[in-house]
């Protein structure tokens, strides 16, 4: 290597730590690594983390280990956490190279959007994912009037047809279709259906929100398998953002025929109600894991006093095949525009009478519409569909219909 | 068994076809087999209450019903109908524009085939408009399928195509079944359906003015069975006929000063 080449270096070195430390310095350094034919690179590398102290270091630069780094990034996402009486803040930092986990102590008021600059941290990998971490040396301070343009994580897109177990870095779009939220630990776990044109898919979010109907662009999450089906985990190292356009779930509706032979676990149909089942109206369900009882006796909990509920077993029929569909107290809700206390209160009044059947034959039967369903497959020939949406044809969808045939001919 | 699901259909396919024998299983449900591969258990349909009747005592109902297209016969039995459904039969008159899903049934030395009626309820002209564009779509999906099949003469190329198994064999059975099928009619019924005018096509509805003038000699009207025999004579079948009157009908071009009789306003 010749004299010019390490000129090149240094000068490199030299601005990269501001200036604080002299050419001579850096120099002698350089040197005295070179001795023993250590590579250029390799001894920019050893110079950057003896005096890391010394300056703001880009995510992109972070390896595994440092310490005594300063770091200015944006808070993407944030999560409190509590352990042995100890908060502390899990969440993502990105700055314009790159996005990294951190853990932060919980005595700072930070929060999502903020720009922080790290003071004295320290770098250690978890479960294989570098993250910076803050210990009693180390500080953290808020900048205003900072913003920073952020470089996304190495995610990868796809469609929600073409997840599979395994695969890590993902991003999707799409629309949240069922959502049911839970606490462990003082922790909200978010699960669901997330789903958008060519599919749907099981989601679990630790700590991450997300609403039902909303549409999200969810970066950096990973599918695992999870009771027998591909859930789509969102972690503290994801990042989720509410988007404002337009997914239209049902714009590649399927046969329940083809759906039943693709072994599909969601798929959005279109058709009618040709039968309301007699046993539709008031069930007994658990109170602890919500099975619908058959007496007081749960087969996990043992005796319980059951809770009320109501459900509608229909036939849905979209001219492939016939099948039934279960409709729970908030799809009910939805379909005939009242609560579930007002349904439980007409039952109720008149006991013995098939009120909620005849109200749905008098209003949904044979009346077409789209929805999103949880498919189970029973055997080769049968499926049972749970629904999460239901929308109802108007003329528009008739007018595409129509100019879909009028293409066809 | 799984439930049969309910076909799209209209009603000049569903009479264009032949009864499928049983086998003589348990359970065994009815089929009827049309000319485009069409293997029906249950239908949807949409269209007019025409006429009804009571029998055996009122304990059944025979109904006519017209999906604009053709005629079918339904019935309802006190004893084996939803008790709804029977009562809806009882009390609405006709002309009225209904939903019903119904089961083959074959009955009578002359295997006459009808509905039995399991659900109804009364409709409205955009459910009539949604089922006939699923009809439709059915349909035009069939022809296409039927085409194929009778250029290749063999399953396995459309198989291998995604083409539905269970259609498959069936179109092929109906092949097997009928012979040649002309399926130039049934393109004609889906132009005509959709409204779509052919360059070359004849101006059906003109010469069904005409007819019904000519036979209207005595000022009284033409009677409809004439009209639909010299309407044959210009290659107009019974079920465009049918659809042309209705259309004229409701146009207010045509009235019937008698049942069954035709008068030009």
């Amino acid at each position: 290597m010749d004299d010019k080449e390490i000129e090149k270096y240094i000068d490199e070195i030299y601005n990269l730590l501001g200036g604080n430390v002299s050419r001579e310095e850096i120099k002698k350094i350089f040197d005295s690594w070179l001795k023993f034919q250590y590579s250029p690179k390799t001894i920019k590398e050893k110079i950057l983390q003896k005096y890391a102290s010394m300056r703001i270091m880009k995510i992109s630069e972070i390896k595994d280990e440092m310490s005594s780094i300063n770091v200015i990034g944006k808070i993407l996402s944030l999560k409190e956490n509590e352990k042995d009486g100890k908060k502390f803040y899990l969440g993502l930092l990105g700055d314009e190279t790159g996005v990294i986990p951190f853990l932060l102590p919980g005595n700072y008021k930070i929060n999502v959007g903020d720009v922080i600059k790290i003071k004295n941290g320290y770098v250690k990998s978890f479960k294989d994912v570098l993250r910076i971490y803050v210990g009693k040396s180390g500080s953290i301070e808020k900048l205003s009037n900072v913003d920073i343009k952020i470089a996304r994580p190495q995610s990868t897109f796809y469609t929600i047809d073409k997840l599979k177990v395994g695969m890590k870095n993902v991003e999707i779009k799409g629309r949240v279709i069922n959502l049911k939220i839970s606490t462990v630990k003082s922790k909200n776990i978010y699960r669901g259906v997330i789903a958008d044109s060519t599919g749907g898919i099981h989601f679990t979010s630790f700590g991450l929100e997300l609403k039902e109907n909303n549409n999200y662009k969810i970066t950096n999450a990973f599918v695992r398998e999870y009771k027998g089906r591909q859930d789509l985990i969102i972690n503290e190292n994801s990042i989720v953002e509410q988007i404002k356009e337009d997914i239209d779930i049902f714009i590649k509706k399927v046969s329940m025929e083809e759906a039943l032979e693709r072994n599909l676990p969601y798929a959005p149909f279109e058709g009618i109600l040709v039968d309301v089942m007699d046993s539709t109206g008031i069930i007994a369900r658990c109170p602890k894991c919500g099975i619908i009882l058959k007496g007081r006796e749960c087969p996990t909990h043992g005796e319980v006093e059951p809770i009320n509920d109501i459900i509608a077993k229909v036939v849905f029929d979209d001219g492939s095949l016939a099948s039934l569909m279960m409709i729970e107290s908030v799809g009910l809700e939805k379909l005939l525009s009242k609560t579930k206390d007002e349904i439980m209160k007409d039952i109720l009044k008149t006991p013995g009478l098939p009120v909620l059947k005849d109200e749905i034959e008098d209003k949904i039967l044979m009346k077409p519409f789209e929805t999103y369903c949880k498919i189970v497959k029973k055997d080769s020939n049968r499926i049972v569909l749970y629904p999460y949406i239901f929308k109802f044809l108007v003329e528009k969808d008739l007018d595409d219909m129509e100019n879909s045939l009028r293409g066809e001919l | 068994m799984p439930r049969e699901p309910a076909w799209r259909v209209f009603s000049f396919e569903f009479n264009d076809s032949i009864i499928l024998e049983k086998k003589g299983e348990e359970k065994e449900a009815q089929y009827i087999l049309t000319k485009l591969g069409a293997k029906i258990n249950r239908v949807f349909m949409v269209g007019i209450l025409e006429d009804k009747r009571s029998v055996a005592n009122d304990s059944m109902i025979i109904i006519d019903f017209n999906d604009r297209f053709g005629n079918v016969k339904l019935m309802v039995d006190k004893n084996y109908t939803p008790s709804k459904v029977f009562k809806f039969f009882s009390t609405h008159e006709p002309p009225e524009l209904i939903s019903f899903v119904g089961k083959v049934r074959i009955w009578g030395e002359n295997n006459n085939v009808e509905l039995r009626v399991e659900s109804v309820s009364s409709s409205n002209e955009f459910i009539y408009r949604y089922w006939k564009l699923k009809s439709l779509e059915s349909l035009i999906y069939r022809i296409k399928l039927m085409e194929l099949s009778i250029q290749r003469s063999e399953k396995e190329s459309l198989l291998k195509e995604g083409y539905p198994k269970n259609l498959v064999d069936n179109i092929f059975l109906s092949i097997e079944k009928f012979g040649n099928i002309d399926l130039n009619g049934y393109k004609n019924q889906v132009y005509e359906i959709l409204e779509i005018k052919k360059e070359e096509g004849i101006d059906k509805e003109k010469i069904i003015l005409e007819i019904i003038e000519k036979l209207d000699t005595s000022g009284k009207g033409a009677k409809y069975e004439d009209v639909v025999k010299e309407a044959e004579k210009y290659g107009i079948s019974a079920q465009e006929v049918d659809k042309i009157l209705n259309d004229l009908l409701e146009k207010g071009v045509l009235y019937e000063p008698n049942i069954n009789y035709l008068k030009i306003l």
